[in-house]
């Protein structure tokens, strides 16, 4: 039978890997310069921070990265370091900044969470990130020292996850309402995906109806998540979106190729390539 | 971040200039000589990027033991300023080319933009035929503006010429029919009509034959450089043969064809069916068939024919008898009569006008009207009596309707609060607002309100402002609205600087002074609109666009683009018209002497009254304006013709050292005219004029004006022995001054308003002057609209009178000095200029001292006419006056009908052969005229055609008028004409 947890964890992950973290506009940023030296008493000028990214008029800049690379740290599943990149954190930036611009613009009543709901999420949280698990984090000790240790704060977790749940809740208005799954979509995922899986672990499955709606939610999570990224691809495509710095153009979406420094970096047609910088005209 | 809480010593901007950034670097969030806040800084960064200003942006600090010091460097933006056309000869060309770049002015310059510039350049080059084109681009900076120009240097070469025409599909027509009926003759040069031209032809080719339903398109084109020829790919397919039948009425086949649709869309469905089917239900319900039924069907025959059946039941053939409007107060008649469209009949439309549509319309017109006044509740009910018997007792379909209004209570405004506005801004809005507390509730005064909030605020630099206005019902009084206006400024603009660009030739002063913005001041688009109007007015420039730089920026201070484009300087026109009337003078009337002289034989004929005829001129002018850079201009014009000769050089000043409403006008010329049958002049005249505009109605000329009037001996037409002093030439200079008011709606048309003009001229020996006279013109016309349908009654009454004055000669005005009345624009029951005293010999006219014409106009509104539209309409008018030997004798004979001593004029016996022999034959008498004119609307104002009836035309004696062949030998007794019939432009006065 599917743990409950791993259930959430599934769906959490679903939504996750679209939505990412909260960015880094709501938190204090650590400097992109590395965190980990402290410059010297005297120093030569040193860039604090910069524009990395424009979209549709609205900039990120690389302390937003640099934020955004250090909440990775809470996102459940998360398998390989490596993976939490300058570039992929830019992409889920520019994913966010999408949906925030949608959301103003469509001007749909936004879900705010209750502080409990927020509570009820954050203590879920705790129990699941992997890395929580050498902290103790179900203890508030091991979650402060979790939270030190990557320079986050309560306050900004929850700011996190307040704006988190606005964003799901707007996804799941946007997509969800006109997704469908049958019985026979159910029926489908339990035989091909679901029993092989137990089988592999040499365990009987559980019965169909008592998981059957578990699996609803996470075969509608995974429609809504290709709706979504069909969306992203056309605002990227109609609207403005600009990578500034040629650090970060491996920033794509799907066909996004890896290519040179020189090479003029692009997140999708219809956008500007950006001009050299102190290049005359 | 590490260094968050040490103190910034400073803040530097690099890349754009902080007096650029100004006032914002005193706004930012991390201020200098405070603790260094991450969050600050980044909104800071923020900030400075959201100004537009900048390509990138980041934020370096170099630190000092505690200290920081923060520097925001960046790649400035630079801007797009104009786009320059060069080397292209046709101005429309160049414009076309010049949008087809689809850059905005003002708007961030970047590479990719000029890139796709390049490319639509040359597609639109293509476009237009041109495929040979070389265009190279360079960019011109100005960083200090931070503008950049983009310059195309394009040579167009040979446009191409059509090569090799492909038809595919069943077009029923061979390829060299297709050419001929799409004019797409080979080598024939392309042109960006080429393609739709052809397929316009081909359609209406193919309407001809009935074929409504045929397709044609182009499908490919292909150009071959090695020829320059472009080859085309249509494919054409006739379709089946449309037949529009209507059974039941009669209809014209061409305005069928304007009723039912499919002709003109080429096409055969059911929504250009059902079009037709309602247009021609309104058709006949025009004529009086209010309850015509029209129902329609196609019809096919295999794939050759498609018939289109409409059956039409017309009814009763109905007259609409009256239509009244009761219950009415608040409003007047005549308020609610302007908005219906429900008609009765009259004169011109003997049906009247009524459908169901036409009544719901009216209802929801008069609703409409009472609701923006506060009636929300107000009723209209119709009642439309139809009966068989008119009042008069006529038999028919008569319809009576009556629209019963029920007004309800009036709301009115309770509270009305204004909110967002400082209390500065609210004192300068307050004074204007139309809707007050208390007043009836207006919408119209409401939305009033809020378009002149939008515009003050727009005028104060406050771009995004929006304004919104909402009403609720007051809770305790149901009677009462109150409304709020709710007000949201958003930022404000100021203007840095003003960059103008495109002036080569124009002194930068002349557009300096009407420039109606200032650096500093609030970014007014009111006032930018006005710069750009002034600009245009000065006539020196053939393009004047304001832009905004950096408009989606937030930077608070913007430099505004003014993009000119210079006219040509010089200027040259050309043209061919012509007047037809009667009495158009002879040429060269010769006098007896000269005839034996020269040998001419006495077949020659010349007549006091002149013929009907038409005379030809041509015109051509040659202008140089932009003189030394400013508006000054000088102007040849000249025109020939049979009747007039000129040659007029002028020079215009028209804002005369700079003072608002005052301009200069220096001319001289040469003037050999025939105005009148019986002599030809020649005068040669220099005048300095000075015009004032005193205000929108009203305006000064004063003048001098010196001139040398010469009567051509060989044409005079008087008595033998008046000939040699008429004849000499005379000096006429003095100066003069004129106010003239003019409140008329429109100058080419009038239909409400006034136009006096009051002319004094003085003439005397002190300015050099062989003829001492004083001349007072007064000329007053009034323009009366009236009725439902806009009839206009006009009236123009002149009064003139001359004065002389001295001894001997200098009492004698000349001929061409005199005053003269008859013609197309004064008493139409004369040819040009005959009306009043004539020569006791010959008969010819020659002009008076006094001058009195009224002329009453009724102008009727253009009726309904089949093929013609409404463009013709109809006036009948009547003329009455005279000229008069001297002006003493104007009044005496303001009721004389008959022309006094009549038999004295029939008695030819006298030879009078001294013209100082005082005679009684006299024309002191007003003339009356009566007539119908015809006014057909062009865009210039209208063509007329007056036809005129002379109720007393003036009998004279001719004694000898210098023509012996004729079928009424002299001595004999002459008469003016009694129909005349005039052909101009423009309204006769």
């Amino acid at each position: 039978m599917l743990k409950a947890a791993h259930i959430s964890a599934l769906t959490l992950l679903a939504a996750l890997a679209i939505v990412g973290l909260a960015q880094g506009q709501a938190a204090s940023g650590s400097s992109p310069a590395s965190a980990a030296s402290s410059p010297p008493a005297s120093s030569a000028p040193v860039v604090l921070d910069r524009v990395v990214a424009v979209i549709n008029g609205g900039v990120i800049l690389e302390s937003d990265v640099e934020n955004e690379m250090r909440f990775a740290v809470l996102q459940p599943g998360r398998a390989n370091p490596a993976q939490n990149t300058q570039q992929n954190a830019l992409r889920r930036l520019i994913d966010r900044d999408l949906i925030l611009q949608q959301m103003k613009a469509t001007r749909i009543v936004k879900r705010q969470a209750s502080a409990e709901e927020i509570h009820r999420q954050i203590e879920s949280l705790r129990k699941s990130i992997p890395e929580c698990a050498q902290y103790h984090c179900v203890a508030q000790a091991g979650w402060n020292a979790f939270l030190a240790a990557h320079d986050l704060t309560e306050e900004q977790i929850e700011a996190r996850w307040r704006q988190r749940i606005t964003i799901l809740a707007f996804i799941q208005t946007r997509f969800g309402a006109g997704v469908r799954i049958s019985d026979a979509d159910i029926d489908q995922y339990y035989r091909q995906d679901l029993v092989p899986e137990f089988a592999k672990r040499h365990l009987p499955p559980p019965p169909l109806g008592s998981v059957s709606a578990r699996i609803h939610e996470i075969l509608l999570q995974q429609r809504v998540n290709v709706l979504l990224q069909d969306w992203l691809q056309s605002l990227k495509e109609e609207g403005s979106v600009s990578i500034l710095s040629p650090a970060y153009a491996q920033v794509g979406s799907a066909e996004g190729a890896a290519s040179g420094p020189g090479a003029e970096p692009r997140a999708g047609p219809g956008a500007d390539p950006g001009p050299d910088p102190g290049a005359e005209p | 971040m590490a260094w968050a809480g040490l103190q910034v010593t400073s803040i530097k901007f690099e890349g754009v200039s902080e007096s650029m950034l100004q006032p914002l670097p005193g706004q930012l969030a991390q201020q200098p000589k405070q603790p260094l806040d991450p969050e600050k800084m980044r909104d800071s960064l923020r900030r400075l990027y959201a100004t537009g200003l900048y390509q990138t942006i980041q934020v370096s600090g170099a630190r000092n033991g505690n200290n920081v010091s923060l520097v925001f460097s960046g790649t400035p933006q630079l801007f797009i300023a104009r786009v320059n056309i060069h080397g292209v000869k046709n101005d429309r060309l160049a414009m076309v080319l010049q949008s087809s770049a689809q850059v905005q002015p003002g708007t961030p310059y970047t590479k990719s933009k000029v890139a796709q510039a390049d490319v639509a350049v040359i597609k639109a080059l293509q476009d237009n035929g041109y495929y040979q084109g070389k265009v190279s681009s360079a960019l011109q900076t100005d960083l200090p503006n931070a503008l950049v120009t983009l310059n195309y240097q394009i040579a167009p070469g040979k446009p191409a010429q059509i090569g090799d025409v492909s038809v595919k599909g069943n077009s029923g027509m061979t390829e060299k029919q297709f050419r001929k009926k799409g004019k797409l003759k080979r080598n024939s040069k392309v042109n960006r009509n080429t393609v739709s031209r052809a397929l316009d032809r081909l359609h209406q080719n193919y309407a001809k034959q009935g074929r409504l339903a045929a397709t044609v398109s182009m499908t490919s084109r292909q150009y071959v450089a090695a020829t320059n020829h472009l080859n085309y790919d249509f494919t054409a397919d006739k379709g089946p043969a449309v037949k529009v039948i209507v059974e039941g009425a009669k209809i014209h086949k061409d305005e069928l064809r304007k009723l039912v649709p499919i002709y003109e869309e080429g096409a055969v469905d059911q929504d250009l069916l059902n079009e037709g089917a309602q247009n021609l239900r309104s058709y006949y319900q025009s004529r009086g068939y209010f309850d015509v039924r029209v129902s329609y069907s196609s019809i096919h025959s295999g794939d050759q024919q498609v018939t289109a059946l409409y059956t039409v039941q017309l009814g009763a053939r109905h007259v609409v008898d009256s239509v009244s409007i009761e219950g009415n107060k608040y409003f007047g008649k005549d308020v609610i009569a302007e908005r219906i469209g429900v008609r009765a009949a009259n004169v011109v439309n003997h049906n009247g006008d009524f459908s169901q549509q036409l009544l719901n319309n009216d209802i929801a017109s008069i609703r409409a009207l009472y609701q923006g006044s506060g009636f929300s509740e107000v009723s209209v009910t119709p009642r439309v009596v139809d009966s068989d018997v008119s009042k008069r007792g006529k038999k028919g379909s008569h319809l009576k309707i009556t629209y019963v209004i029920d007004e309800g209570p009036q709301q009115k405004i309770g509270k009305y609060d204004i909110t967002g506005a400082t209390a500065p801004q609210l004192d300068a809005i307050r004074p204007y607002l139309s809707a007050q507390s208390g007043q009836p509730y207006s919408v119209s005064n409401l939305t009033d309100d809020r378009d002149l909030v939008m515009t003050y605020f727009l005028s104060q630099g406050y771009d995004n402002a929006d304004v919104e206005l909402f009403q609720q019902t007051d809770s305790a009084d149901k009677k009462l609205a109150d409304v709020t206006m709710r007000i949201v400024p958003g930022p404000q603009f100021f203007i840095r600087k003003i960059v103008p660009s495109g002036i080569h030739y124009t002194k930068p002063s002349v557009v300096q002074d009407r420039v109606m913005v200032n650096p500093g001041g609030p970014l007014n688009q009111t006032a930018l609109l006005e710069t750009q109007r002034k600009l245009y007015d000065l006539g020196l420039f053939s393009e004047v666009n304001t832009a905004i730089e950096n408009p989606e920026g937030d930077e608070t201070y913007k430099n505004v683009l003014l993009n000119l484009t210079e006219a040509k300087r010089w200027d040259i026109n050309y043209g061919f018209g012509f007047e037809a009337q009667t009495g158009t003078p002879t040429e060269g009337c010769l006098s007896v002497a000269n005839r034996i002289l020269l040998g001419i034989d006495n077949s020659y004929k010349c007549t006091p009254n002149g013929h009907a005829g038409a005379s030809p001129r041509i015109l051509f002018s040659i202008s140089r304006i932009n003189l030394r850079g400013t508006n000054q201009s000088i102007t040849l014009k000249t025109n020939y013709g049979t009747l007039e000769q000129v040659a007029l050089l002028t020079y215009q000043d028209p804002q005369l050292f700079n003072w608002p409403g005052f301009s200069l006008s220096l001319s001289g010329g040469y003037n050999n005219s025939a105005f009148i049958s019986t002599y030809r002049a020649a005068v040669s005249s220099g005048s300095l004029r000075f015009s004032e505009r005193v205000d929108k109605a009203n305006s000064m000329i004063y003048s001098f004006s010196y001139r040398r009037v010469a009567v051509n001996p060989d044409t005079l037409q008087v008595s033998l022995s008046a000939i040699p002093l008429l004849a000499q030439p005379v000096r006429v200079g003095g100066p003069g001054v004129a106010w003239i008011r003019d409140t008329r709606d429109d100058p080419l048309d009038a239909h409400r308003g006034s136009l006096t003009t009051v002319e004094q001229f003085l003439a005397d020996g002190v300015f050099g002057s062989q003829a001492n006279y004083n001349r007072i013109d007064l000329t007053n016309s009034t323009y009366y609209e009236f009725g439902r349908d806009h009839w206009v009654f006009a009236r123009q009454t002149r009064y003139a009178q001359e004065r002389a004055y001295g001894t001997g000669k200098q009492l004698l005005i000349p001929l061409p000095e005199r005053l003269y009345a008859g013609g197309a624009t004064s008493l139409r029951g004369f040819p040009l200029n005959s009306a009043g005293p004539r020569d006791p010999q010959t008969g010819y006219p020659v002009g008076g001292a006094g001058a009195f014409v009224n002329s009453f106009e009724l102008r009727s509104p253009p009726p309904t006419l089949p093929y013609i539209g409404t463009d013709l309409s109809f006036v009948l008018f009547h003329d009455m006056g005279n000229i008069f030997q001297s002006s003493s004798d104007i009044w005496p004979s303001f009721f004389r009908v008959r022309q006094p001593h009549s038999q004295t004029c029939r008695d030819v016996s006298v030879p009078y052969t001294d013209y100082n022999t005082p005679t009684t034959c006299d024309f002191n008498n007003f003339s009356h005229d009566l007539g119908l004119g015809l006014r057909y609307r062009t865009p210039i104002g209208p063509i007329r055609a007056d036809f005129s009836y002379n109720l007393n035309p003036p009998i004279y004696p001719v004694i000898y008028d210098y023509t012996t062949n004729s079928s009424t030998p002299n001595p004999h007794v002459g008469q003016a004409g009694q129909f005349n019939f005039f052909f101009s432009i423009g309204q006769s006065f």
